[in-house]
């Protein structure tokens, strides 16, 4: 098996002229993209990366974010992308915690620049004008890569800042394995072109990105969807045919657009993950882009992206379903002991295969417990039906969806209890039509303090990212908790449920 | 009240959590600075139209719009006048 760094230099020598990526009025043919990543490579190199060394990457979607990623790999480092939106204080955590030397982040990034301050050592840094390419350093071409498969490629954090954060490890042989299996299911030539707009810090846009770069397809990043009739009008006049989203994506759209004025016909196919989707939107989207076939997709980071695929023309049959398991990976379901339970029995997903990580970064316990005998702890609770066909439930932990996003209730927790008044708090998931979950905090004031809510809501914009502010706070008398003492965090989202 | 100083206490109270309406300035960019999300915009969309009685398009969301606070008065004033 090739990796990724020799799957994608093959498309640049194959055809070089063909777009591989865009931007705005910006567009990188593949030539211009291979050389800037060897160029970078060698830029980094100058800068004393050795093999295996990590290197931050704090980028919104704009070829840079691509660019950095080959570029570490060419050069033997290990990827670390980190969300953009993340402050300070998760930037410090999670560059502590992987032992970064080198930084990528965009000119301006205010909470970057301060954690850069606060660093006591001194990390090389790499910022980047808007609009601007990467540096790059001269060294000629470098020769077809040796790297082993096996060779760690990037961590990918997907909890935040408090206790121990999560590290995702995957290999290069997990991405190109992930990559090649949905390639085949999508059906991606040369031809493609995607209008994406999922961050490559998560694992969804980053298949995303991979996916079409390896298949010579283009990629055409746009920024967040904050007006969706705009987002569906650079849909059509990009000729785009392909589109991935979560689940709020496409609610923004089908609740905010007018399609009728633009021409689709390029649109071949639509991609959804991140969360469930309910039937009735996925009514709306297949009335909304009739003339796109729709993939509902299933996966986590730590099987590198996708698990699962729902086949188009099984869509309405088996419509709430996820689908079956893409190649190169076996699913079941197994109860709490681990043992396989039959069919249309519900229970906790397992997963194995070549795109399961090698574990979590520095985290031994963590990894052991996720990783039983070969197989993947999803934490997902599901079924499989008489067909192969999986079916989720829920979660058996405390994890929030909340639109593309995955928040730990502990993270927002810990900010809150910062904020002087709050004696204790839970965070919890309530089910939301847009987001799939919103958060909502339930907080035990000490005394009473009319401005308390305002302060905690100031406090959490100060120190969180926008996304892990809860939506909705409520002042409680006490939490409700087991007999152990654990605070019983499903009892106040079922309060909230059911009003 | 008018339009403007409505508009800025709104976005105070709700994004920025702040009783002082000029928390936020009439030509900061409310979207780079990351005061506004997509779901903060459609809130504020919502406010706008029950608060001013218009109504907001989908052709008319658009960044020219709803950039800054200068940005909306002037759109929330010209839909009043049509």
């Amino acid at each position: 098996m090739h990796g990724l760094v020799a799957l994608v230099r093959e498309r640049a020598r194959l055809q070089p002229a063909a777009e591989a990526l865009g931007h705005g009025a910006r567009s990188l043919d593949y030539a211009t993209f291979w050389l800037q990543v060897e160029g970078f490579a060698h830029a980094l190199l100058a800068k004393g990366l050795v093999p295996g060394e990590r290197v931050a990457v704090i980028l919104p979607n704009r070829p840079e974010a691509a660019v950095a990623l080959y570029a570490i790999w060419l050069a033997g480092g290990v990827a670390v992308p980190l969300n953009v939106q993340a402050r300070e204080r998760d930037f410090t955590a999670w560059i502590r915690h992987c032992g970064a030397q080198q930084v990528v982040y965009e000119q301006g990034h205010a909470d970057v620049e301060t954690m850069l301050e606060t660093f006591p050592e001194a990390l090389t840094t790499w910022d980047v004008a808007a609009d601007m390419p990467l540096p790059i350093a001269a060294g000629g071409r470098f020769p077809p890569g040796t790297a082993s498969v096996d060779a760690l490629a990037c961590i990918l954090y997907t909890s935040g800042t408090t206790g121990a954060p999560k590290g995702v490890m995957l290999s290069h042989g997990n991405l190109a394995s992930n990559v090649s299996a949905v390639i085949g299911y999508l059906g991606l030539t040369p031809q493609d072109r995607i209008l994406s707009l999922l961050p490559c810090y998560y694992a969804y846009g980053a298949s995303v990105l991979h996916t079409h770069l390896v298949a010579g397809a283009s990629v055409v990043f746009a920024e967040p969807m904050l007006f969706p009739q705009q987002t569906l009008k650079a849909l059509a006049t990009s000729r785009a045919t392909g589109f991935s989203g979560v689940p709020s994506t496409y609610a923004l759209l089908c609740d905010h657009t007018d399609a009728g004025m633009f021409d689709f016909s390029a649109l071949r196919y639509l991609t959804q993950a991140g969360g469930a989707m309910s039937p009735a939107l996925t009514r709306q989207v297949r009335g909304l882009l009739p003339q796109a076939a729709l993939y509902v997709m299933y996966g986590q980071t730590e099987a590198t992206s996708r698990l699962t695929w729902l086949p188009p023309d099984r869509l309405m049959e088996k419509l709430g379903s996820v689908g079956i398991p893409v190649d190169g990976v076996d699913i079941r379901v197994a109860d709490e002991n681990g043992c396989t339970l039959p069919v249309g029995s519900e229970g906790e997903v397992l997963v194995r295969g070549q795109s399961v990580m090698l574990g979590y970064w520095q985290a031994p316990e963590a990894s052991a417990l996720a990783l039983r005998d070969g197989w993947l702890r999803t934490r997902d609770i599901g079924w499989l039906d008489e067909d192969g066909f999986l079916w989720i439930a829920g979660r058996s932990d405390d994890l929030i969806k909340t639109g593309a996003h995955r928040v730990h209730p502990q993270d927002v927790e810990d900010v809150i209890a910062e904020v002087a008044g709050v004696r204790e708090s839970a965070v919890v998931g309530i089910d939301d039509e847009m987001l799939g979950q919103a958060i909502a905090a339930y907080i035990v004031a000490e005394g009473s303090r009319p401005e308390l809510e305002r302060d905690i809501r100031a406090h959490c914009r100060k120190r969180m990212a926008p996304y892990k502010i809860p939506r909705t706070i409520h002042f409680i008398d006490t939490l409700p908790r087991t007999a152990s003492g654990k605070v019983r965090r499903a009892a106040l989202a079922q309060v909230h449920a059911t009003p | 009240m008018e339009a403007r100083q409505r508009i800025k206490q709104y976005i105070a109270a709700n994004y920025l959590f702040s009783d002082d309406p000029d928390t936020v300035g009439d030509q900061q960019q409310l979207i780079q600075s990351g005061v506004l999300d997509s779901m903060g915009i459609f809130e504020l969309i919502t406010f706008i139209e029950g608060g001013f009685g218009i109504k907001v398009t989908p052709e008319e969301m658009l960044p020219v719009n709803f950039g800054t606070v200068e940005a909306i008065d002037a759109f929330v004033r010209a839909k009043q006048a049509a």
